[in-house]
């Protein structure tokens, strides 16, 4: 998935197949999380099923 | 932005609202700027918006404001209050808090165990992780397209949660172009 840890915000669209074996197309956007005196803390990341 | 006048015969500049009016203390809504001679202008003291965030109670004294109350009032109408202060202050305080209460220090940081209470409450689905990409938390909404609760999966090494949901191209291969930041992706 989108590599969280490079410290960057991201954005990409692909398919995911989910632990219950259903393939489903996302979009994720991901942010850096960074404490106040700018310590890396890890990330958080967006995503919602595409409609196609 | 727009200039206005104080009842505490200071001008500030305020946001504009949809209506026209001015957010801000009763004096600033009610009281037109009318007394030209005595004011300790800001625009003359080159107060802009740039330094407007910085504005504190100290500044806005040496501006003239004297009154506390007013200066809170222009504090709090501005939206000046002091979020990064004030949450520097609680989170150097916890530590104190934690050594007073005899706890452990806390296992993750604050800012990951409030964006996971967080997570909690939003209907977006949210997936979380650690510093070296371990996955922490995934909130109800994720469940969803994950396939399984994070009750049943908790926490994950990243090693384990990358192979857990592969990404796919539309073909259903691996996707070669996962893992692209933003900057890598030209945007």
């Amino acid at each position: 998935m989108i590599r969280v840890t490079k410290k960057r915000p991201a954005y990409q669209r692909f398919f995911i197949r989910g632990l219950d074996g259903v393939r489903r197309h996302v979009e994720v956007a991901s942010i850096p999380i960074a404490g106040l005196d700018g310590d890396f803390l890890g990330g958080a990341a967006l995503f919602w099923e595409v409609s196609d | 932005m727009a200039w206005t006048g104080c009842c505490c015969r200071t001008i500030i500049a305020l946001p504009a609202s949809k209506s026209g009016r001015y957010h801000g203390c009763r004096g600033l809504a009610t009281e037109p700027w009318s007394r030209k001679s005595t004011r300790p202008h800001f625009r003359e003291k080159e107060i802009d918006d740039a330094v407007l965030a910085s504005l504190t109670h100290q500044t806005l004294k040496e501006l003239g404001v004297a009154a506390v109350g007013h200066r809170l009032r222009l504090l709090n109408a501005t939206g000046l209050v002091r979020t990064d202060a004030k949450a520097k202050a609680a989170l150097a305080i916890l530590p104190e808090f934690d050594k007073a209460l005899g706890r452990r220090k806390m296992a993750q940081p604050i800012q990951i165990i409030l964006m996971r209470q967080l997570a909690g409450y939003l209907s977006v689905p949210l997936f979380l992780v650690g510093p070296n990409g371990d996955l922490l938390f995934y909130n109800e909404p994720a469940e969803a397209i994950l396939g399984r609760r994070f009750d049943e999966t908790g926490a994950m090494s990243a090693k384990e949660w990358s192979s857990a949901f592969t990404p796919e191209d539309s073909e259903g291969h691996a996707d070669p172009s996962r893992g692209r930041t933003a900057d890598d992706q030209g945007h």
